[in-house]
């Protein structure tokens, strides 16, 4: 190919949209900036700052919050699956006096069923099998199999009135964390990079990590693009960090290959792509020079922050024994705390296994098991540091459970579907008041009686903590301003404190 | 009539403009036509003058009516009025001088022009003040009624009236008094307006003519405040509502009054925010984008609150290099900085003092630092203090009473330190309102060890094998048993590696100080000496669990939980029968199976299984045979062998027939359904 058709080939990858921008400012913008002598371009497409990223970070978008911030960080502990309400949090006694009753129609009132149990002929109604207590200073129920959840319940605010639109598993997760039933929507760790930036240059600013239940462990599956950055920019999306000899994928050297050398290829490859981007101004290659320059800061920095051998025995008698077994949720809430010691701004946690539709005692007390003492632990860790004071830690997953059995019911066994009207989260830290519980259901567990929170409160509260309007902060595409909340959400005045 | 003229009146607002215009053109004109000596714009301005007279009296005319119309206070309207037509009869004037070829009449005619601009400005002014209000124009600094303690404001004059100034008086005052209503005291609401009181409730309707008014569709004519008028929140019309149904008393406080729930949160607002961050924020200065970048360019992370609040946040946590110098980077504007986090930095007490100009800190962080009680002399420097974070730090006992003065002070953080009991309880009871942050030490106490796990890379040998125990923690001890028998820490006590002669069944527990002892973990070893040459699949396995067909039942891997893993064979709803076929003839006493159980995968144990030999693969003679019952109700996920002793036989062969329950039992979720049998592997002894 001659130089001349490569040159060519080169124009027509310029994005469209760099390109008019490029042909707005014009070659007269260009020279009044090296006039100035300032950066007009400074703040680069997508929200990089590329030749701006100092010491203290990288910036984001938002040059300064909306309104002044309670939190730093949000660590979301995702129980993916749909854990049950009513084995957990919502005690209704009811049900268990009703129990094998039919639910009745003015209850359901046309609520559309999964396919999984609308061919059933019968909803026998069905109560939690696990008793319930009262703790902390009101008095609030919480059910035996949380019993480390029961201690900490004064500082927590249990969200009991939870209610989504989406009745499956990947709609449901997918409007949880981009605000969008359908796929392709930026994740809320990828706004937060987008609109923060990051405050520790040598880790990314929305973490991702998995862990399998055993309440269900051959269970709902999750995909990558729940930490996808949509439209966003690349550089904002999740980066997962797994249990195994490479947390993050594709970071290490190949073999044989020094620091030196690396560093030495690192500095060419910077200047050839720099060349690259003095003729075409394709913003994108300014990302890629700072990707290439993360994932070599990540090269130390990531095995600093996954290597927990200096973390003391108290810590594992907190978090449980299990935190010491890579890929459990314990260990990965331990990691979720030294990440947060680290500044990283979206701490994303998914368990897996809570999708009980069938032998849900068995499989809820194994799951409840495996979250309840690194969760409580996590929050009383992050409290004893000081860190709870301006991190937001949020428990919960994206649907509830029906208050009849999906299937046989039975003395001991039962299961429950997919029920979208209402569950229970809970919250702990920056600016939520500690100890509540908000929101209430009916008798019957199935209908919100009292202030329901929408999927998108949830998302705009958490902006609101996060110093963010959820309202003002968007980004265009395709013509059209999009946000977290897209055209809904209210701030949950009522928690915060 | 009188009716059409209040309507033709309400023309008045359309035409009222049109004169003071247009005069003001026929004066730039005139002005203009001298400076540059445009004679030929002497008729453009005498017509001009001739459309403002006739808009003039259009307007006088309209404006008459409209003043007919109740509401409006007699002595503005009269000013107005006959301003108004003292204005149109000399703008009239002025139309006829301009016109006059009488010389001593034109020389009248500037000193006409003036008088009519003096005029048409008067009566413009009036007019304003009526539509408007007297303060529009010059808008009287107002004085602010600050709630300092909602429950003690005065309902009615600190609540109630300032909301009636703000949407309400505009119309009812004592110049314009629409609906002959005026709300400004007390006095003139209870009197009502025309159409009656305006409190009471009305009979034969539900609330008082106020709250009806309010309530209508804005669409509505009657509807209060008019449409295009700055309309109540919802929380002002709560508040009114609240204070009407409460008697509308005049004199109560709030806290006489009942308000409970949503009402409190409502009056709550009203209250002034006393907060230290809202002291601070109204008192901080704007800091320049230079001396941001200068800190940042320092290494050091600041940032503003938010756009509108210049107070800042810096933190400078696990910095190594915290100085003297660092610190004076942040002099200039250390007054606005409310949260400092010096965390996990060098900080240390020699640096102490240079955070004398911080005085505004509601945030101050020095975990993990190196500072000690040397600090405490300087905490009271700090009067807005609201959160101290000590974690991990050398202080101890001294420090207490050194904090006394930081009577703001809402968090302080103490773990591990070595702050005792007893200072903590001192601490306590100097500040009542200070919470000490940190977890009761019987929180977590029964936390129970992990299993250990036994470690070996076979399951099955034919002489010896070795295995070794190993626990995660260090500094537990390991006890077992090679039976099967639950081990306690009077078992055997592992030193080292274990070598195994025969098959056992090992079970560990791992023990240690402070912690509950674990759960035991538990592994099978199987000798096995007797060499397979084939295993020859008489039933098909389901596609999906095919493993490697007939050598997965002797390749000596064991199956795991999760089985997909392909070391499990699995047949749906169908009995497995297989021939073993030896590699010599040997003799057999024992024979064991290898399954799986998962009833929330549809699969369960066989039920029954019957060997039988043979020395030519044709002639089988059965040996035994184990019935193994169905299972119980559960939904455990497990794996075992099942062992057959048989009388000891010489064979080549050994036939398996091994039963699946083939349906699921009654108690499982899909009664009746296909059920699954899954084998990994047989063993003979």
């Amino acid at each position: 190919m001659s130089e001349k058709k490569i040159v060519e080939e080169r124009s027509l990858i310029l994005n469209r949209r760099s390109f008019l921008g490029k042909a707005a400012m014009g070659v007269g913008g260009i020279g009044l900036a090296s006039l100035l002598g300032t950066n007009l371009f400074r703040k680069g497409e997508n929200g990089l700052y590329t030749a701006d990223s100092g010491p203290t970070g990288v910036k984001g978008v938002l040059d300064s919050l909306h309104h002044p911030s309670k939190i730093k960080r949000v660590i979301y502990l995702f129980q993916s699956g749909g854990p049950s309400q009513l084995e957990l949090f919502d005690y209704k006694p009811l049900l268990n006096k009703r129990r094998g009753e039919d639910l009745p129609e003015s209850i359901r009132n046309g609520q559309r069923l999964t396919g999984m149990t609308s061919g059933q002929d019968r909803f026998p109604l069905v109560g939690s099998n696990f008793g319930f207590q009262q703790y902390g200073k009101n008095g609030t129920h919480i059910s035996d199999l949380l019993p480390y959840t029961a201690k900490i319940v004064d500082d927590i605010c249990i969200v009991k009135s939870m209610y989504t639109e989406a009745i499956n598993h990947d709609p449901a997760v997918t409007f949880f964390q981009t605000g969008s039933q359908q796929p392709g929507r930026p994740s809320i760790g990828s706004w937060l990079s987008y609109g923060l930036g990051s405050e520790n240059e040598n880790l990314p600013a929305f973490t991702v990590l998995l862990s399998r239940g055993s309440g269900r462990p051959n269970g709902q599956p999750l995909y990558t693009r729940l930490w996808g950055n949509g439209f966003l920019h690349s550089l904002h999306q999740g980066v997962q960090f797994r249990a195994a000899k490479d947390p993050v994928l594709y970071l290490n050297d190949p073999k044989g290959t020094t620091a030196d050398v690396k560093r030495s290829m690192l500095d060419k490859l910077a200047e050839l792509n720099d060349q690259h981007y003095q003729e075409s101004n394709d913003p994108e290659i300014q990302s890629r020079i700072s990707q290439y320059e993360m994932a070599y800061r990540m090269q130390t920095s990531v095995p600093e922050v996954m290597n927990t051998e200096g973390e003391p025995d108290y810590i594992y008698k907190m978090y449980g024994s299990d935190a010491k077994i890579p890929g459990t949720f314990a260990a990965n809430c331990l990691l979720a705390r030294r990440l947060a010691e680290k500044d990283v701004r979206f701490i994303q946690l998914y368990h897996m296994g809570w999708d009980q539709h069938d032998n849900l005692p068995g499989a809820i007390e194994k799951q409840a098991k495996d979250v309840d003492q690194a969760s409580a632990a996590l929050v009383a860790d992050l409290k004893q540091r000081g860190m709870l004071e301006d991190t937001l830690v949020v428990w919960g997953g994206e649907f509830g459970r029906t208050n009849y059995s999906q299937g046989l019911l039975t003395d001991t066994n039962y299961g429950r579907d997919h029920h979208p009207r209402c569950f229970t989260m809970w919250m702990a830290g920056g600016g939520i008041k500690p100890g509540i519980v908000y929101g209430e259901t009916d008798d019957f567990g199935y209908n919100i009686t009292k202030n329901p929170v929408h999927v998108h409160d949830f998302q705009a509260t958490m902006l609101h903590q996060l110093g963010i309007d959820h309202e003002k902060f968007t980004y265009k595409y395709q013509g059209r301003r999009f946000r977290l909340t897209d055209v809904e959400g209210h701030v949950v005045k009522d928690i915060l404190s | 009539m009188i009716q059409l003229g209040i309507q033709i009146g309400h023309l008045h607002p359309l035409f009222v403009h049109l004169p003071i215009g247009i005069i003001m053109l026929a004066f730039v004109l005139e002005v203009y036509s001298r400076l540059r000596s445009k004679e030929s714009f002497h008729e453009v301005i005498e017509f001009t003058l001739l459309v403002a007279g006739v808009t003039a009296l259009l307007s006088l005319g309209t404006g008459w009516l409209l003043g007919e119309e109740s509401g409006y206070d007699a002595d503005s309207l009269f000013l107005h009025r006959w301003m108004a037509v003292a204005f149109t009869v000399t703008a009239i004037l002025l139309y006829l001088v301009k016109r006059s070829n009488i010389a001593w009449v034109r020389k009248t005619y500037i000193p006409t022009f003036l008088v009519v601009l003096a005029l048409i400005s008067l009566t413009g002014h009036f007019g304003g003040n009526m539509t408007h209000g007297e303060n529009y124009l010059f808008i009287e600094e107002k004085e602010e009624l600050i709630i300092t303690n909602i429950q003690e404001a005065q309902v009615y004059a600190q609540v109630i009236q300032p909301i009636l100034n703000d949407k309400c008086v505009s119309c009812h005052n004592a110049n314009k008094a629409k609906g002959g209503l005026l709300m400004s005291t007390p006095k003139e609401i209870l009197k009502g307006g025309d159409t009656g009181s305006l409190l009471d409730t009305i009979s034969g309707h539900e609330q008082s003519l106020f709250l009806e008014r309010v309530h209508l569709p804005l669409d509505n004519d009657d509807h209060m405040p008019p449409k295009g008028k700055a309309q109540l929140t919802n929380n002002e019309k709560a508040l009114l509502e609240w204070w009407i149904a409460n008697k509308n008393c005049f004199e109560c406080k709030v806290n006489e009054l009942p308000s409970e729930g949503e009402m409190m949160t409502i009056l709550t607002t009203l209250e002034q925010d006393t907060s230290a961050i809202a002291v601070l924020t109204k008192g901080a200065i704007e800091v320049p984008q230079e001396w941001l970048q200068n800190v940042r360019a320092a290494g050091i992370s600041v940032q503003t609150l938010s756009n509108e609040n210049h107070l800042l946040i810096v933190n400078m946590a696990s910095m190594n290099s915290v100085s003297e110098a660092s610190l004076e980077v942040l002099e200039e504007y250390a007054a606005n900085i409310v949260e400092l986090d010096l965390g996990f930095s060098n900080f240390n007490d020699d640096l102490m003092s240079e955070l004398k100009p911080f005085k505004n800190l509601l945030k101050l962080k020095l975990q993990h630092t190196n500072v000690t009680d040397a600090i405490g002399k300087h905490l009271g420097d700090f009067e807005w203090l609201e959160s101290l974070n000590l974690y991990g730090t050398a202080v101890t006992d001294n420090v207490v009473p050194a904090l006394k003065e930081n009577k703001r002070l809402k968090n302080i953080y103490l773990w591990k330190t070595d702050v005792s009991e007893d200072g903590l309880a001192q601490l306590q009871q100097n500040l009542p309102n200070v919470t000490i942050q940190q977890i009761g030490a019987d929180v977590f106490k029964a936390t129970v060890l992990d299993p250990p796990t036994i470690i070996s890379e076979r399951s099955f040998f034919s002489d010896s094998l070795t295995i070794a125990i190993e626990s995660l923690f260090d500094g537990s001890e390991i006890y077992y048993t090679l039976n099967g028998s639950e081990p306690t820490a009077s078992s055997l006590k592992y030193e080292g590696e274990i070598t195994l002669k025969t098959t056992a069944n090992v079970k560990a527990i791992a023990i240690k100080k402070e912690w509950k002892p674990s759960h035991s973990a538990e592994r099978t070893f199987i000798k096995n000496n007797i060499a397979y040459a084939n295993v020859d699949l008489l039933s098909v396995p389901n596609e999906k669990y095919k493993g490697q067909e007939g050598k997965t039942l002797m390749d000596q891997k064991r199956g795991s939980i999760n089985f997909v893993d392909g070391n499990w064979l699995g047949f749906e709803g169908k009995h497995l029968n297989a021939v073993v076929e030896l590699k010599e003839k040997n003799a057999i006493s024992k024979v064991s199976i290898g399954a799986l159980s998962a009833p929330a995968s549809w699969i369960f144990y066989p039920t029954s299984f019957v060997v039988s030999v043979s020395n030519n693969g044709t002639n089988f003679k059965e040996v035994g045979r184990k019935d193994l019952g169905n299972e119980e109700p559960n939904a455990e996920v497990k794996l075992t062998f099942f062992d057959l002793d048989i009388p000891t036989t010489d064979a080549k062969f050994v036939k398996l027939s091994i039963k699946s329950p083939l349906k699921n039992p009654d108690w499982h979720t899909d009664p009746g359904g296909k059920s699954w049998i899954f084998i990994d592997e047989v063993v003979l002894n």
